[in-house]
């Protein structure tokens, strides 16, 4: 129900953001030292000159028509040009969550159950490391010593997956581990404290109490209450990952939605930013859909209604 | 809420245990095994700081192109091996590689391997010499023009070149409604007359002396091509003359160029040349380190001094781009001459061009590149003078310190060298507040002539080597002056004065040119900085590539190992 009224509202506030920040498309098109006129001419024939409202009117009549604009700057349909992007970055996302959340969980788990112990001061301080670097250094340390010294995987650029799937995949590992490292560590902390509160459960002693082994109270009894808290951190970073991933995706050279994102606003191609962003949201809203359905599933006491 | 509220309670009881000697030497040998691995891949031995090499002798008809300086000695191009070679740039791959109207780094390489133009500038040399034309076009009269294509040049689909392109290109480019940049570049040709199928003529709309300059950049057309694909279509895969041709492009990402196997020259060496985008620097340079790409021609500059070893070898030229700051002369406080050479004289440029390129420019004291044969080396200068700086702004009379906006880029070598101005402004009795924009996003500030003073960058040297481009370009108009028609007037007639010089006058073209470089740097409009240089890095089997003034290179002679 409050989709549509969300779309809405992030639509005409990123509309009416990139049209404040000062430059337009004529500039990215023609280069800095066009002549005023040359830049006229331009914003008559692509209706840039006409009042904002206007052109977010002609723009929402076309978004609900199926029609994402043409890139002003690439001359080439939004959708054409989007489409490519969304699959990198689908697979980037998938990929990092792939290796962050068994890694995060049993990480989390691991510290729990044996708490005060080196295995939980090793997850400590890895989440603390996983947390505190910024995620390009790291991206950065990786490309150098694996791509550069080591020669093990390719130093970035994409591979399209339907070219060569086995390249596609090694070109992706780094941004992956540099992805998932910063999730992960999320992740391990949330589990770990949501296991901590488990532990202390009368349902943990009663399993324990009927003698079931140690592995099946943590696995069907202890994580099934920790995935509730656990679920809502993936949905929060599932949502990051397939906007927020820009960084990454430049640094790897990942012709990504994100990176699409950072080149749209820089040439001020307002079709491209208002469809992107608009992907993002949407991405995002069924996102925390599927994370609310999922709760449904995993705690019977929740009833949508 | 303070920070410790907003831990979790298991971080927080972490923090507050005691660090044991153990848990420290344990965290500062792992961080110490990071640091080392780090270092292991980057460079140790810097790479000499390489020189500009010495200009070769200017002719009297172009402009010689300075010689590149390499960190090691360029091999020959050797026999042909074909392969495939990776050029990594920054910029997007564009919509428009149309040689009419694209303008990015894209389209200019694209027109020099899949285009010919009518001249060609020689950059060993500085000669122009017949490209597409049979010999050097005559000159019939003061207007008028005559030339004579090659017989059997051909385009990529067969069919040949002749006179009724250049009419067709020329005729699109000089049209407003096709609203193509290049209409500033060419519009004083009024017209292009067929004679027959190879031989046309040029009606200029005024006497103007840089005809064959122009004409080494003009690159024409087929008609009926450009006509069957229609606009949209053409802008992204053009079909050329040339040696290579367009096999592929994915917008915004790469472009691939294979040979034109029916090319009647010397066939290209390669058989496939990538133009690939990697926007991050560091990435670009990781690529070309790791083999992923055999050529980069945009080394960040604070990365280029410590490449040159382990199999990548780097080179630099002087550019055609340049740094300059130009001045709002329709509003206070620059409308005052006096105040723009205080600005002048507060300017080290030894210290911006440390800062900015680590020495690898060459200060400029009028809009020409400082090795163009048509700068005066030994001309009017308002060098590096504090005293005289504070003399002028108490001459002028203006409150100080003296307030204004300095507008500049916020990021790269732009923002170090926006900042180091602001400080040495700032010695002398001037009082700039920064005022940062992204990209060329800065320039609707220029658009609207809200700004003061603008620290810009361009590069002119795309568009032509001759100088009337190059003063008409940036003094012509008041576009980046905003002075009145009036106070303009007087510069518009000095270039028009000049370009009307034949070329045959060379001495007299020399003087014209001179008087104007004197005449700008009294008014100082725009106070020119310094000549950039390109920064480019290969792969040491890469033989034949040479780093140019205009950062287009010739893949035609070109091989890998």
């Amino acid at each position: 129900m409050l989709l549509v009224p969300v779309l809405l509202g992030i639509s005409i506030v990123i509309f009416a953001l990139i049209r404040v920040a000062p430059g337009g498309p004529a500039r990215a098109v023609f280069g800095p030292t066009a002549p005023p006129e040359q830049i006229e001419r331009f914003n008559r024939q692509y209706g840039l000159d006409q009042p904002v409202p206007i052109q977010y009117a002609i723009w929402l009549r076309g978004i609900l028509s199926g029609d994402l604009g043409t890139s002003l700057v690439n001359q080439l349909p939004v959708a054409a040009l989007i489409l490519p992007k969304i699959l990198p970055t689908a697979l980037l996302t998938l990929m990092a969550m792939l290796v962050s959340v068994p890694l995060g969980v049993g990480a989390g788990v691991l510290a729990a159950i044996r708490r005060g112990r080196l295995t939980d001061t090793l997850s400590r301080l890895g989440f603390l490391f996983g947390l505190s670097m910024p995620s390009f250094w790291l991206g950065i340390i990786l490309l150098v010593v694996v791509a550069v010294n080591l020669r093990l995987l390719p130093a970035g650029g994409y591979v399209p997956l339907e070219k060569d799937p086995i390249g596609c995949l090694r070109s992706m590992v780094l941004p992956t581990l540099t992805l998932a490292v910063p999730i992960a560590a999320v992740l391990s902390r949330v589990v770990r404290t949501a296991m901590l509160e488990a532990i202390g459960e009368e349902y943990v002693r009663t399993a324990r109490s009927k003698g079931l082994p140690e592995r099946i109270v943590i696995t069907r009894h202890m994580l099934r209450n920790v995935a509730l808290p656990t679920v809502t951190t993936i949905g929060l970073q599932v949502g990051y990952l397939l906007g927020g991933a820009a960084l990454i995706e430049t640094v790897f050279t990942i012709p990504g939605l994100g990176r699409g994102l950072v080149d749209a606003v820089t040439n001020r191609d307002y079709a491209m930013v208002q469809a992107i962003t608009l992907i993002i949201a949407v991405l995002t809203v069924l996102t925390a859909l599927v994370v609310d359905l999922l709760y449904v599933y995993l705690d019977p006491r929740i009833r949508l209604r | 809420m303070s920070v410790e509220d907003r831990l979790p309670a298991d971080v927080l009881s972490f923090l507050e245990r005691p660090i044991t000697r153990r848990r420290a030497l344990a965290f500062m040998g792992l961080s110490a095994t990071a640091a080392a691995l780090a270092a292991c891949g980057a460079s140790t031995s810097a790479t000499t700081a390489p020189t500009a090499a010495g200009t070769a002798a200017p002719t009297a008809a172009g402009t010689a192109a300075p010689t590149a300086a390499v960190t090691a000695a360029p091999t020959a191009a050797g026999p042909a091996k074909g392969g495939t070679v990776t050029i990594g740039v920054q910029d997007s791959i564009g919509a428009d590689l149309d040689p009419r109207s694209g303008t990015d780094n894209a389209a200019f390489f694209v027109k020099a391997q899949v285009f010919q133009t009518l001249l060609q500038l020689d950059p060993k040399t500085g000669t122009i010499t017949p490209g597409l034309a049979a010999a050097l076009p005559t000159q019939i009269d003061e207007l008028t023009w005559e030339m004579k294509l090659r017989p059997g040049v051909i385009w990529h689909d067969g069919s040949a070149v002749t006179a009724k392109d250049v009419k067709y290109t020329m005729g699109k480019v000089n049209d407003k409604e096709f609203n193509s940049l290049f209409i500033n570049t060419y519009n004083f040709v009024a017209s292009v007359e067929v004679i027959d199928d190879t031989t046309m003529r040029f009606k200029l709309a005024r006497p103007f002396g840089a005809f064959l300059d122009r004409m080494t950049g003009f690159a024409p057309v087929p008609e009926a091509i450009a006509e069957k694909m229609g606009r949209d279509e053409y802008k992204r895969k053009p079909v050329g003359n040339g040696p290579w041709m367009i096999s592929d492009v994915v917008p915004e990402q790469a472009l691939t160029l294979k040979p034109f196997d029916k090319w009647a020259g010397e066939k290209p060496k390669l058989d496939t040349v990538i133009w690939k985008r990697f926007p991050d620097g560091a990435a670009r340079i990781t690529a070309l380190q790791t083999s992923a790409i055999d050529i980069t021609i945009s080394v960040p500059p604070d990365i280029f001094p410590i490449l040159g070893t382990g199999g990548v070898v780097t080179g630099t030229v002087p550019a055609t781009s340049y740094d300059a700051v130009a001045f709002n002369c329709g509003k206070p406080p620059f409308d005052n001459k006096l105040v723009r050479q205080a600005f002048a004289h507060a300017i080290n440029r030894d210290e911006l061009m440390q800062v900015a390129w680590g020495g690898r420019a060459t200060a400029a004291w009028g809009p020409l590149p400082p090795w163009h044969w048509a700068t005066n080396s030994n001309g009017n200068k308002l060098e590096y003078d504090p005293e005289k700086a504070k003399a002028l702004l108490a001459q002028a009379g203006v409150t100080l310190p003296l307030q204004f906006e300095l507008l500049g880029q916020n990021a790269g070598p732009q923002l170090l060298m926006v900042t180091t101005i602001q400080a040495q402004l700032q010695k002398v009795g001037f009082a700039p507040t920064l005022k940062l924009a992204d990209g060329d996003s800065a320039y609707a500030f220029v658009d609207d002539k809200s700004f003061q003073a603008f620290n810009f960058y361009g590069d002119t040297g795309l568009l032509g080597l001759d100088p009337d481009i190059w003063y008409r370009w940036l003094q012509y108009g008041t576009f980046f002056n905003n002075s009145t028609e009036a106070e303009n007037k007087k510069f518009q007639v000095a270039i028009d004065a000049a370009a009307a010089i034949g070329a045959d006058k060379k001495d007299e073209r020399l003087k014209a040119y001179w008087a104007l470089q004197d005449l700008l740097a009294e008014e100082q409009r725009i106070l020119h900085i310094d000549g950039r240089n390109v920064f480019n890095a290969w792969r040491d089997n890469i033989a034949g590539f040479q780093p140019t003034y205009n950062n287009v290179p010739n893949m035609s002679v070109v091989s890998k190992g």
